[in-house]
């Protein structure tokens, strides 16, 4: 069904800076926005940039975010015409599409029909296999004998994995890479499977080495265009969350990166995909890729794609929620240049990523050539610790990779958050990793390298002791200006601390 | 006039020398002294300037003894006490070694799991906090006796409230 209407005002189903992000896009078509709520984000970056704002309810996300009713009764009491999900929260909820549509409004996304096709892991790769895309070989029944998984680790080709079904935490997981050690590694997957969770069974797939997280950005409309806007590197990650994404991949081969981009417009085509989303795929060491999964809504990392086509993807959804055909063709869409993106988490990498929310004392925005930031905290504001630790992105674009991871440090050099922890100096570490520069890295890198990352030079520390001592001796010796304790001003100036402050005050 | 202040980290104890001279401090650190001209703004963010040419920012935050420093984006927890002076800390009075647990983060106490005079033994979870959707058990360092508990279930902590109280086993 092709919607045909112009789309006037816009409520953002979200908060922080993508929530920013989307209202910037708004504000460059001449759309009005509406903002929403909870109770620690009455004072919220994304709150005082909307044209008009809505509150919500309470902190916890099911009173406020994801409540579908305050949603759409916020939309109808501003007169939104359509609603944006942003990413997280119900950007990937079938019916909250459904409810929206329903409603009467606009739902910036796909069909809900194929928000639950591709939900599903599953049916995304049975999907996928009927497409004709691959997808990590493997049989999912538990093998008969040590025979019967020869016969299959044979058909999809060495090195395989065996795991076992009930498995998990890698217990009764065994790589196998030559035929002639399957059949030792098959009974001790079995007998490790059997004894940590009394189930021997096992089943094998093809084993991925070295795997890169490559992933496509899709776009389709409702007059039946599909297109792809290249790939994004999103290897650099812990514990399953990406944490540094660039684009274009320094791994993947042009034949690869045509294989890949192929195989994303095939599989949105098969499902009749409409507005953005991204095709995840395993590419590994030895180029031989597979589809992992779908996501039906906009990326994180989607600024990276925007710097090297020159392609505002946000607009362009708004374009095609309202009818419009794809605002770009195929062959006018091309990767220029390099862009890196820094994800900064309100975090202490030095104790386990421990969240770290809590007042913003002070903030430094990076700028200069190639640096763009999509923001979602200021000085003063407290990032509520209800909601994700994501405070910034970090986008530098550079005319190669080069410039691009050096105008990236000097931004991490100029950036500075007081108040939270964040990740900052591991990003401005990881980056300057032997491996990252060359772009030799997969998704182990930050397993590999942590110590490296976290490494903190004696004469920083040397300096940390002595200005901690010095802070506690002001303090003691109440050379600090008192009664400040209500906030923080813009207006207030440095001052002289010590006996200095005495005099003058 | 000099002071000397012990600096508590990575569980080493160090001598800082503070000496006030003219306004601005000589910092004496393992035998190395540099001249620091302090500048307060923002709360508790300094810039020092460092021997007439060196400038280092660093957000100080301290509760009671406890420091959290945020050195240009270096996270540092650490002990800073004058050693004449050192408030007792309530772990040391339970009996020593680390019956006192703290909140690491600011959070929601989504799970207390002991009360007061239950017998607890060395990694045993206690408490539960979660804060932006990650959730962190909280473990006793030591064997013993719950002697306070000062959180319940839904409550909002700060940053190194005091959680827990472990009397050490005879």
């Amino acid at each position: 069904m092709v919607t045909q209407r112009k789309i006037k005002k816009i409520l953002i189903a979200n908060r922080g800076e993508i929530a920013v992000r989307v209202i910037r896009a708004c504000r460059d078509m001449g759309i009005a926005t509406v903002a929403v709520f909870s109770d620690p984000d009455r004072a919220a970056l994304h709150v005082r940039r909307a044209d008009e704002a809505v509150h919500l309810g309470p902190a916890s996300p099911k009173e406020s975010y994801l409540n579908v009713d305050k949603l759409l009764a916020a939309a109808k009491a501003t007169g939104a015409d359509a609603i944006h999900p942003g990413y997280g929260f119900l950007s990937e909820n079938a019916d909250f599409a459904r409810a929206v549509t329903q409603a009467g409004l606009i739902f910036i996304g796909p069909d809900p029909e194929v928000i639950v096709k591709m939900g599903s892991k599953i049916g995304a790769r049975q999907i996928a296999e009927a497409a004709g895309v691959p997808v990590v070989p493997g049989i999912k029944h538990a093998l008969k004998n040590a025979d019967e998984a020869l016969e299959v680790a044979k058909k999809i080709g060495f090195p395989v994995l065996l795991k076992a079904a009930a498995g998990g935490g890698g217990k009764g997981m065994r790589a196998v890479r030559e035929e002639k050690e399957l059949k030792s590694a098959f009974q001790m997957a079995q007998n490790e499977a059997l004894n940590s969770f009394k189930d021997d069974a096992v089943y094998v797939e093809k084993l991925v080495e070295g795997p890169h997280h490559i992933e496509v950005q899709v776009f389709g409309d409702h007059h039946g265009n599909v297109v792809h806007l290249w790939e994004r590197e999103c290897s650099v990650q812990r514990r399953h969350q990406k944490v540094i994404e660039e684009s274009p991949s320094p791994f993947i081969t042009p034949e690869t990166r045509k294989g890949v981009c192929e195989m994303a417009v095939k599989l949105a085509k098969a499902v009749g995909y409409y507005n953005a989303g991204t095709i995840e795929c395993l590419v590994d060491h030895k180029q031989n890729y597979y589809f992992l999964e779908m996501n039906t809504r906009l990326q994180v990392e989607h600024p990276i794609t925007e710097m090297v086509t020159g392609i505002d993807l946000v607009k362009a959804q708004i374009l095609v929620a309202q009818g419009d055909p794809l605002p770009f063709k195929q062959e006018d869409i091309r990767q220029r240049g390099h862009a890196v993106e820094c994800r900064v988490y309100a975090e202490d990498p030095f104790h386990n990523f421990m969240p770290a929310p809590g007042l913003v004392v002070d903030m430094q925005y990076p700028l200069g050539p190639g640096i763009r930031l999509d923001n979602g905290i200021y000085q003063g504001f407290q990032v509520p610790m209800d909601y994700d630790p994501i405070l910034a992105k970090l986008v530098a674009y550079g005319r190669d990779r080069e410039e691009a991871i050096q105008r990236m440090q000097r931004a991490l050099s100029e950036y500075r958050v007081s108040g939270p922890k964040t990740n900052l100096y591991f990003h401005r570490r990881a980056l300057a990793i032997e491996d990252f520069v060359k772009g030799k890295y997969d998704t182990h890198f930050i397993d590999k390298h942590m110590k490296d990352i976290l490494a903190v030079s004696h004469e920083d520390t040397q300096k940390a002791l002595m200005a901690a001592a010095l802070a506690k001796h002001l303090e003691e010796n109440k050379a600090r200006p008192v009664g400040r304790a209500g906030g923080v001003s813009d207006a207030s100036p440095w001052r002289l601390t010590g006996r200095k402050t005495g005099m003058r005050s | 006039m000099s002071r000397i202040y012990t600096v508590l980290f990575e569980d080493q104890e160090r001598q800082v020398e503070i000496k006030s001279v003219e306004g601005e401090y000589e910092v004496t650190l393992d035998g190395a002294t540099h001249r620091f001209a302090p500048l307060l703004a923002k709360g508790s963010l300094y810039s020092f300037l460092i021997d007439g040419k060196e400038v280092l920012e660093a957000d100080v935050v301290f509760r009671q003894d406890n420091c959290e420093l945020n050195l240009q984006n270096i996270p540092y927890h650490l002990e800073v006490f004058d050693p004449r002076r050192r408030v007792v800390s309530q772990s040391d009075a339970a009996g020593g070694g680390h019956g006192l647990i703290s909140a690491p983060m600011p959070g929601k106490i989504v799970d207390v799991k002991v009360a007061v005079g239950d017998k607890v033994e060395k990694g045993q979870a206690l408490v539960v906090i979660e804060a932006m959707k990650m959730q962190n058990e909280l473990a006793a360092a030591i064997d013993g006796v719950v002697q306070e508990v000062n959180v319940k279930v839904g409550e909002a902590v700060e940053s190194g409230q005091k959680l827990v109280l472990i009397a050490k086993a005879d």
